[in-house]
């Protein structure tokens, strides 16, 4: 009779100002499609997202149910929700647009309200809209130095073409896992 | 109404990296019970607007109300704000995050018996 393996089950919330794309980057994981039109979120979404990674120090792989929270990205009712969203996060994915340089600086709020909850959890940083032309005061010189600052992996996305948004998942997921014990 | 966040208006609308227009890359499309046009990148609607506009459509819509309450409770209506809340509640008792922000306002406002109660739901529904 064989064994199957454990589930993980881990609440990984998205962060990050309005219209970033944090919902078309959900999307694009999720269902594999992109939709031009915007309409904000309200509240917060769930999906969930199973998906197969490998383990821990060449543990075998290991599968998981990643609850995404999609949360909406009105900063003035961060820290009134800040409980009802974050509390049990395990992971953050923390997403700017790369045509807007003040998305990025908004990073810090949305990862201190979320750690004011949550503690010092696993984050990585998407740029998102890479598919179109940066901001020109945004050089990729600074966006670098910003992650690295802080010590937050990152890399840029395009939930419209899909560049990188599901190694953006899988990464986060990893980290996760990572940070885990053993067990 | 809407809020502008004022970046790149000097450059016109946005461009793809390969120079072409995006036109509807980024544009925000409003809600139909406030015309359903589309706006112009950069402009982020108003929360208050869109549960607004949301509401109009449909009187039941849940992720509007638990904003509603939100917003009601910011602006120190936090007694309505938990009404509002526990409609919601009546209608999905596993609404995301609604029994710790039900909490959460009990908080607000000293009830500390029904605080604890409201997060004890909390750990039911979500774990």
């Amino acid at each position: 009779m064989s064994v199957s393996a454990p589930v993980v089950r881990l609440k990984i919330c998205m962060a990050g100002e309005s219209s970033v794309g944090k919902t078309s980057l959900i999307r694009r994981y999720v269902l594999d499609e992109y939709d031009d039109r915007y309409l904000a979120t309200l509240g917060t979404k769930i999906t969930k997202k199973a998906l197969t990674v490998p383990g821990p120090k060449a543990a075998p792989p290991v599968t998981v149910h990643a609850i995404l929270w999609d949360i909406m990205g009105t900063p003035t009712l961060r820290d009134l929700l800040r409980e009802a969203y974050y509390h049990g996060a395990e992971g953050i994915l923390l997403v700017a647009d790369g045509t807007r340089k003040s998305t990025l600086a908004a990073l810090d709020d949305w990862s201190r309200s979320i750690r004011s909850v949550a503690g010092d959890i696993p984050t990585y940083g998407l740029v998102n809209k890479h598919d179109l032309e940066p901001d020109p005061a945004l050089q990729p010189e600074d966006v670098q130095a910003f992650f690295e600052k802080r010590g937050w992996p990152w890399s840029y996305s395009s939930a419209k073409t899909g560049e990188g948004v599901e190694e953006s998942f899988e990464k986060i997921v990893e980290l996760v896992l990572k940070g885990r014990p053993a067990g | 109404m809407t809020r502008s966040l004022g970046f790149h208006r000097h450059r016109g609308r946005m461009r793809r990296r390969d120079g072409r227009r995006a036109p509807a890359e980024g544009a925000i499309w409003r809600p139909r019970a406030s015309g359903g046009e589309r706006l112009t990148a950069f402009e982020v609607p108003d929360t208050a607007m869109v549960v607004r506009a949301r509401l109009l459509a449909n009187a039941d819509d849940l992720d509007a109300l638990f904003v509603l309450a939100a917003l009601r409770a910011q602006n120190g209506l936090v007694e309505e704000g938990i009404s509002i809340l526990d409609r919601v509640l009546d209608r999905d008792p596993a609404y995301p995050g609604g029994w710790r922000f039900k909490a959460t306002l009990h908080h607000m406002r000293g009830e500390d018996d029904a605080e604890r109660s409201a997060w004890a739901r909390a750990e039911d529904v979500e774990g």
